[in-house]
């Protein structure tokens, strides 16, 4: 018996060493065409990106696909680490603490602004932290499911300019979220008033619309094109400012008649603690610059229906800046504390 | 179907796949026993080693993982009254019980076979019926959350032992403090200004506290520090008497509990495994025994959490929905493949969701063999004398509780609850109704307010929606009658009583 | 203590909590939108279920006639324990936990009845090579 699980134990050890070397093969695969760049930062030592959510959210992905195209590009090693909890909390302090020498660096999207503007207030202001580089838009779609009366968007403001307070929307987050925010945007430019229902995430929302249980979907383009193409839902609209490549016969907003401000969406990014040496700052904007630019990350991209994001760390600071503005504005509109 | 299904099996029995079985049972095993290591938590630490592997790998490790790790919590809910995983909750009611009176090897039998048949049902209910089942699911809209999750709140008076007044008092101070932190549908603050407060108290440090560092305060009363005993049994102690007994809720009731909760997305296999632990109870002529060290007990809460995660896959597989927190990581997992769960995965790669259904059908009996060579093995934890055994088990519950979200606040709520469960439970406070409440309180009004929100033409849509209206009407019906005949036993003793002394 | 006395403190307890709940419900900023019964309504009503059972328990109590004893055994072990777990968390938290349970493994074993070095060192040493391998070595998570 004894024996029987002493060989179990070492099975299981050999499996696991297995596994993670298989990992490590794989994410040095790059390794061997090494670009020479003109570099402050020394690439045998290892870069950390820690995530604020668990392995396998769209955050995550993302992290773990731009890691991989920095090594690809640079020949270094990118690690990629999850920590979880205090919705972002954990990591926002664990980043604000880090050695401010570019070797520490964290994922971002909307959720960091969330906090430094709201809960952590006190604690944090957008200086204490160093905004790198913009590595992709999540552009904002409204939904509909395909026994909905509603095929434009047009139809959907008449509805609800006829029936005030009827329409049900439903989205990720409560008042004061991001989708919350992005169809107050649009709603407040058709001038129509709706009923905002919260659920814990986009795909929650998304099962909602697909059960008929809410009139309208707030989502992103990833989580609801399958069913556009299986028809089971209809996309009215997509806030940008060009259509998408994946969605050609979606208007924009500004198409279907809406001119609203596209520059509110969910980007995720690349951030890391303040007092990072301005050329190193530089040197990370461009290495992640190139990374993007990279085959795979751009299939990444094209898979999950995400729009590219193309800003260097001075672009992508006043980017945050101008995204923490809008939100600030709405929390005041819509009374959030 | 059938073809496919072939196909599947012809896929599985590879070397690297039947090693992704065994490694992932063996993995899930652990990370279920430990108190704070949730099946959620075990695939999501693996999920990056699978990310050089092919698909089918990948996926077979994660799922074989979430099964055992669903099983794993009972071994240590049975042992040493600490529920590895929130479902396991109620196999310690019995299980515990079970193990104080000696019959550890029995209990932990009974739980593994359960939880083997209880899987391997669901599994087949899962290949036969996932599409259909997983559009049914979709009817559950707000209104019928809110009615399951009530439903599940009246099984307090079927599961609760002694004082029903005590009982609401936990309930209510349960519901009470799962409201601290920030509203879930407007956004503000409730109770709570700044600080880990406000992202509410955690559900399983809680648990963890109120089950096994009560617990723990228990074994540190025993003066001599004795081991526990453990009967000498030929075998594994489950004996053709036992099997008898049980046969129905293992291998037709719980599973099929399982699999239908399992489906319905946030419902899940703490839900399911209280229904099937009160359905036993409800319908079984010992009620007393229950609590006390009942194999039926074991046998339903067991069955029901495993038969619920093939059931969780259903929606997974079938629209892209996630039936659980772990089927969300599956879903990134599958993601991160190129893969996109959801109508495509059937049309396009249907050999994937094929070899998903085959794996189950063959890790479940190796998971349940694994289980049934570790049962004599497991035992011997609680021969550990008890003094020393109580500080090994509170130091795994620090570091478990740490893992929830890798910070001190869960374990100091795990602490606070655990000196607060040992004072009430010296009252005969139970603290099942906490659990439950903490469970369900926030389904609860979320989704009634959800509901209110959605409908609006007013409260009188509960009549215009079947599914919700039957499940209120059983709650009624769930939270009265036990109380009726509780009344009605009383009576009648009374009246023997009398009888007797006349 | 009699169970009785235990009794009225529990209800006692459970009934400033009630209180406590129910007065802080009134500073929740009542947004409401539409049909929706507000942030403010469910706690409430929660806050004043407790309050009601409480009140009920803490009635019955203090007319029960039963003196039954309520015993705590080895209390002075238990609250001890509880005590050094307490410690033990601050620890951690100023420290780590590798240093945190070197000190007071020992110290809660002692307490509780192990008294001979070698057995003590044992079982403090099996209990953190346990952690090390199973938690960080095996799974890799994160050690507080």
């Amino acid at each position: 018996m004894k024996k029987f699980s002493l060989l179990l134990m070492f099975i299981l050890l050999c499996i696991l060493s297995a596994c993670s070397n298989g990992n490590e093969n794989a994410l040095s695969g790059g390794k061997g065409e090494a670009a020479t760049i003109d570099t402050t930062l020394d690439f045998e030592k290892q870069f950390t990106i820690l995530v604020h959510t668990t392995a396998g959210g769209p955050t995550d992905l993302m992290a773990r696909e731009l890691a991989k195209a920095a090594e690809e590009v640079t020949g270094g090693t990118f690690i990629v680490e999850n920590r979880p909890g205090g919705s972002g909390a954990v990591q926002m302090a664990e980043i604000a603490n880090a050695k401010a020498d570019g070797y520490t660096l964290g994922a971002m999207t909307p959720s960091q602004i969330g906090l430094i503007e709201g809960t952590l207030k006190n604690q944090y202001d957008l200086e204490d932290f160093s905004w790198i580089s913009q590595g992709q838009i999540d552009p904002y779609v409204i939904a509909v499911h395909k026994d909905s009366p509603f095929n434009t968007l047009e139809e959907l403001v008449n509805y609800a300019k006829e029936n005030p307070g009827k329409l049900t929307v439903g989205g990720y987050g409560a008042i004061g979220s991001g989708h919350n925010v992005a169809w107050n945007i649009f709603s407040e430019s058709a001038q129509v008033e709706t009923v905002w229902t919260a659920y814990e995430s986009t795909g929650d929302a998304v099962t909602a619309i697909l059960g008929k249980h809410i009139d309208v979907a707030n989502s992103n383009p990833g989580q609801v094109s399958q069913y556009y193409e299986s028809g089971d839902l209809k996309i009215l609209g997509v806030m940008s400012e060009e259509r998408l490549e994946d969605l050609p016969d979606v208007p924009t907003y500004k198409e279907a008649g809406f001119d609203v401000d596209t520059s509110w969406a969910q980007f995720r990014g690349v951030y890391g603690p303040s007092g990072i040496d301005e050329a190193i700052l530089q040197e990370l904007s461009s290495i992640f610059e190139k990374a993007i630019a990279t085959e795979g990350y751009q299939t990444y991209l094209k898979n999950s229906q995400m729009l590219t994001g193309d800003m260097d760390y001075k672009e992508f600071t006043d980017y945050v800046n101008n995204q923490s503005k809008i939100m600030v504005n709405w929390y005041e509109k819509l009374g959030v504390e | 179907m059938l073809a496919n299904l072939i196909e599947g099996f012809s896929n599985i029995f590879t070397f690297e796949i039947l090693l992704m079985i065994l490694a992932g049972s063996l993995i899930g095993y652990f990370v279920g026993a430990l108190p704070g290591l949730t099946p959620s938590i075990g695939i999501a630490i693996l999920v990056p080693i699978t990310f050089g592997m092919d698909p089918i790998a990948a996926l077979v490790l994660l799922v074989s993982l979430y099964g055992a790790a669903e099983y794993g919590g009972g071994i240590t809910a049975i042992l040493l009254n600490a529920p590895g995983t929130a479902a396991a909750a109620a196999t310690a009611w019995d299980g515990y019980p079970l193990a104080q009176k000696g019959l550890a090897n029995k209990a932990l039998t009974v739980s593994i076979l359960s939880s083997g048949i209880g899987a391997f049902v669901s599994a087949i209910l899962l290949i036969l019926t996932a599409v259909p089942m997983a559009k049914f699911a979709l009817n559950f809209g707000p209104l019928e959350y809110f009615a399951l999750a009530i439903f599940g709140l009246s099984l307090i008076s079927v599961l609760s032992e002694g004082s029903l007044v005590k009982s609401l008092i936990g309930m209510f101070f349960g519901l009470v403090i799962i409201c601290i932190g920030i509203d879930p549908i407007v956004g503000v603050t409730r109770f709570a200004e700044s600080g880990s407060l406000l992202g509410g108290i955690p559900f399983l440090p809680a648990l963890i506290g109120l089950f096994a560092l009560s617990e723990v305060f228990y074994m540190l009363e025993n003066t001599k520090n004795e081991k526990a005993v453990v009967e000498k049994v030929k075998g594994l102690g489950f004996t053709k008497e036992d099997f008898k007994k049980i046969w129905k809720t293992m291998i037709i009731k719980a599973p099929i509990i399982g699999y239908v909760i399992g489906v319905i997305p946030g419902a899940g296999a703490t839900v399911a495994s209280l229904v099937a632990y009160s359905e036993a109870k409800n319908s079984s002529k010992e009620k007393e025994s229950f609590g006390k060290g009942n194999i039926q007990g074991v046998a339903a809460a067991e069955g029901a959490n495993n038969s619920a995660v093939p059931g969780a896959l259903a929606p997974m597989l079938a629209l892209g929905i996630p039936g659980s927190a772990s089927a969300a990581i599956l879903i990134g997992a599958l993601t991160i493949q190129g893969l996109q769960a959801g109508p495509k995965l059937f049309h396009e790669t249907p050999e994937i969701p094929y070899t998903l259904f085959a794996s189950l059908l063959i890790s479940v009996p190796i998971m349940t063999l694994i289980g049934l060579l570790g049962v004599n093995l497991w035992v011997k934890v609680i021969k550990i004398p008890k003094n020393i055994l109580a500080i090994i088990v509170s130091t795994i519950c620090i570091v478990g509780a740490y893992a929830y979200n890798n910070s001190m606040y869960p374990v100091w709520i795990m602490l606070i609850f655990g000196i607060l469960g040992y004072f009430i439970r010296k009252l005969h406070v139970p603290t099942t109704p906490i659990v439950l409440a903490m469970v369900l309180g926030f389904m609860i009004e979320t989704n009634f307010r959800r509901a209110m929100i959605v409908s609006t033409e007013g409260v009188s849509f509960f009549f215009t929606r079947p599914i919700a209206l039957v499940l209120i009407i059983l709650a009624i019906l769930m939270f009265f009658l036990p109380l009726v005949k509780k009344i009605r036993q009383k009576h009648k003793e009374q009246k023997d009583s009398k009888e007797i002394q006349v | 203590m009699t169970f009785k006395l235990g009794n009225i403190i529990f209800s006692v307890a459970f009934l400033s909590i009630g209180f406590y709940f129910l007065i802080d419900t009134f500073q929740i900023q009542n947004l409401v939108s539409g049909n929706d019964v507000g942030p403010r309504a469910f706690p409430l009503l929660v806050a004043i279920g407790l309050i009601i059972f409480s009140g009920i328990n803490l009635m019955t109590s203090i007319f029960e006639k039963n003196i039954e004893k309520l015993k705590f055994q080895n209390f002075t072990k238990v609250v001890l324990t509880m005590v050094g777990l307490v410690i033990f968390l601050i620890l951690i938290s100023a420290f780590n936990f590798y240093i945190a349970s070197i000190i007071m493994i020992p110290i809660l074993l002692w307490i509780n009845d192990v008294r001979k070095v070698t057995r003590l060192g044992f079982s403090t040493v099996i209990t953190i090579a346990f952690i090390f391998v199973v938690f960080d070595f095996l799974l890799g998570i994160p050690i507080p």
